[in-house]
């Protein structure tokens, strides 16, 4: 479904992806791991076409959509829902929820949210007309996935959908995550949270330093510790560990 | 009503098209200190089409609003790509031209007898369509009033509209927007565009009710003031610029012995409201909730009946 190869992408001479290739195919949640400054969210980006990239190529279903400007990329299914800065928080839940409805038309009044989407979301249903900048961070990462699903993707980028939230709540964005699946989306997730995200993830990819330092099935590289603990360093313990 | 009255009000609605358009593009997150230009391109050509062309009112205002409409998108399709304060300044300095160009245009032609049309620094007199319909002020002002609450109508609709959630989410995080599949520069194009037909009607009104227009009145001064009323009347709905408009030329400008200190109350009122309500006295927040309150009172009414 999505095919990358060669990927360079660089900050002002600083090269974040230096020469990654990875695929994802149809039905499949694909992570990709690794530390902090990684550039882990640099290939979301060049993907996204919120970056363009220096060099590779990016394929989706066969055509090359390297270095289209990020409106054209959603239209052709794939959707970013990005870290951090989630939410438009002056405007009202449900404004956000339907940001991502790019397909109807904009000279149409608003219309009400899909119905399963509410079923998804219950916790947000009642919220609908507050104002987006007043959710709990859990709240806010739900608001965000569900508005990232509204765009009805074929392709679902999720960078680090569990940062910053309590361990019960990312333990809610998990399972929602695999329902997703079991409903027929395909995932490429980036995520610092080892052990969940292998428990998750059919396959993976290893990042360090902008490469690809491994990949393969999520339980073979969950066997293989020394590997990880090679190369993530003195914190992948850690990271197992808190993932308890 | 006396004449004093009768002008204020209508200064109050003709400015009122300035400060919406400043809002409109408020909304989308720029920041322009140009509107000012396209108000004075809307007075010109409006002027130029019942005055010289001797074309009906409407068809000068329509005119109006299309020249200033499409130049505004034009500006901004140039423009748009600029970031943050970059833009800002290529809006003053697009304005600036215009007022510079508009003080050397001499483009004069013969109505029974006389010399009528734009003049370089003299400017542009004798738009006597009013004088010679016998329309009074009171009448005219009807009409400005009539044309603003139209627009105010159709802006309303587009904030209830999905383009209204696009324009504010725009100005609420525009990577953000790019990420949901929303081609930014064409929307902000749109935005400017929309903003230009504004400005451009608040100008032909303003020609033709004070019979001549020259370039010196739509200088920067202007712009700042459309900025300010969105910022001091509120964000949170276009009835925001209205009060900021109400509140500079219906009270300040307007109360006689307030007159000299206009400048240093108004300046010092912006001053305070950027400090304590940064996006004005209606911002989205308290609209939202007077919304939610309306909701309520909507649902317990329709339970109760």
């Amino acid at each position: 479904m999505l095919e990358v190869r060669g990927l360079r992408v660089s900050y002002g001479g600083l090269r974040a992806v230096d020469g990654v290739s990875l695929e994802v195919r149809a039905g499949e949640i694909v992570s990709i791991i690794g530390m902090n400054g990684a550039g882990k969210t640099s290939i979301l980006n060049a993907v996204s076409g919120i970056r363009s990239p220096d060099e590779g190529e990016i394929r989706f279903e066969g055509e090359s959509i390297g270095g289209l400007p990020a409106h054209a990329v959603v239209a052709r299914g794939i959707v970013q829902v990005p870290e951090g800065r989630l939410l438009f928080g002056t405007l009202s839940v449900e404004e956000n929820l339907l940001a991502g409805a790019h397909r109807r038309s904009p000279f149409v009044l608003r219309r009400r949210p899909r119905a399963d989407l509410r079923r998804l979301f219950p916790a947000l249903a009642d919220k609908l007309h507050r104002p987006a900048a007043s959710l709990s961070g859990g709240e806010a990462q739900m608001l965000a996935l569900a508005r990232g699903l509204e765009s009805e993707p074929r392709l679902l980028l999720l960078d680090e959908p569990s940062l910053g939230l309590s361990p019960k709540l990312s333990e809610g964005v998990f399972t929602l995550i695999r329902r997703l699946r079991d409903r027929g989306l395909t995932l490429l997730l980036v995520e610092q949270n080892l052990r969940r995200t292998l428990a998750l993830a059919d396959r993976a990819y290893v990042l360090e330093s902008g490469r690809i330092v491994s990949s393969g099935s999520a339980a073979a590289l969950e066997s293989d510790h020394r590997l990880l603990s090679d190369y993530l360093g003195t914190s992948a313990p850690a990271a197992f560990h808190s993932a308890k | 009503m006396d004449d004093y009255v009768i002008t204020v009000l209508s200064n109050i609605g003709m400015i009122s098209f300035v400060a919406l358009s400043a809002y409109l593009l408020l909304l989308t997150g720029v920041i322009s200190f140009g509107q000012q230009a396209y108000f004075g391109l809307g007075a010109y050509a409006a002027g130029a089409a019942t005055a010289m062309l001797l074309l009906p009112i409407w068809a000068g205002i329509l005119i109006g609003a299309c020249v200033a409409g499409l130049m505004a998108a034009l500006v901004g399709a140039l423009t748009l790509r600029l970031r943050g304060l970059y833009f800002s300044i290529s809006t003053l300095a697009f304005a600036e031209m215009v007022r510079l160009v508009l003080l050397i245009v001499e483009v004069q032609v013969e109505v029974d007898g006389e010399l009528v049309g734009p003049a370089g620094a003299e400017g542009f007199h004798d738009i006597r369509w009013m004088f010679e319909r016998d329309i009074s002020l009171g009448e005219f002002m009807l009409l400005i009033y009539a044309l603003l609450a139209l627009v105010l109508v159709a802006l309303l609709l587009i904030e209830r509209s999905r383009l209204g959630s696009i324009f504010r989410m725009l100005g609420s995080d525009d990577l953000l927007a790019d990420m949901q599949g929303l081609n930014v520069v064409g929307y902000r194009v749109l935005a400017a565009g929309l903003a230009g037909v504004l400005a451009g009607i608040g100008g032909a009104l303003y020609a033709h009710f004070t019979t001549y227009v020259e370039p010196q009145f739509f200088n920067v001064m202007l712009g700042v003031h459309a900025l300010a009323y969105g910022l001091i009347g509120g964000l949170g709905t276009a009835f925001g610029p209205l009060i900021g408009v109400a509140i500079d030329v219906g009270f300040l400008e307007a109360v006689r012995f307030i007159q000299g200190y206009r400048m240093i109350v108004f300046g010092g009122l912006v001053a305070l409201l950027l400090i304590f309500m940064p996006r004005g006295l209606l911002d989205e927040e308290r609209v939202h909730r007077l919304k939610a309150r309306f909701r309520r009172r909507g649902d317990a009414h329709a339970a109760g009946s």
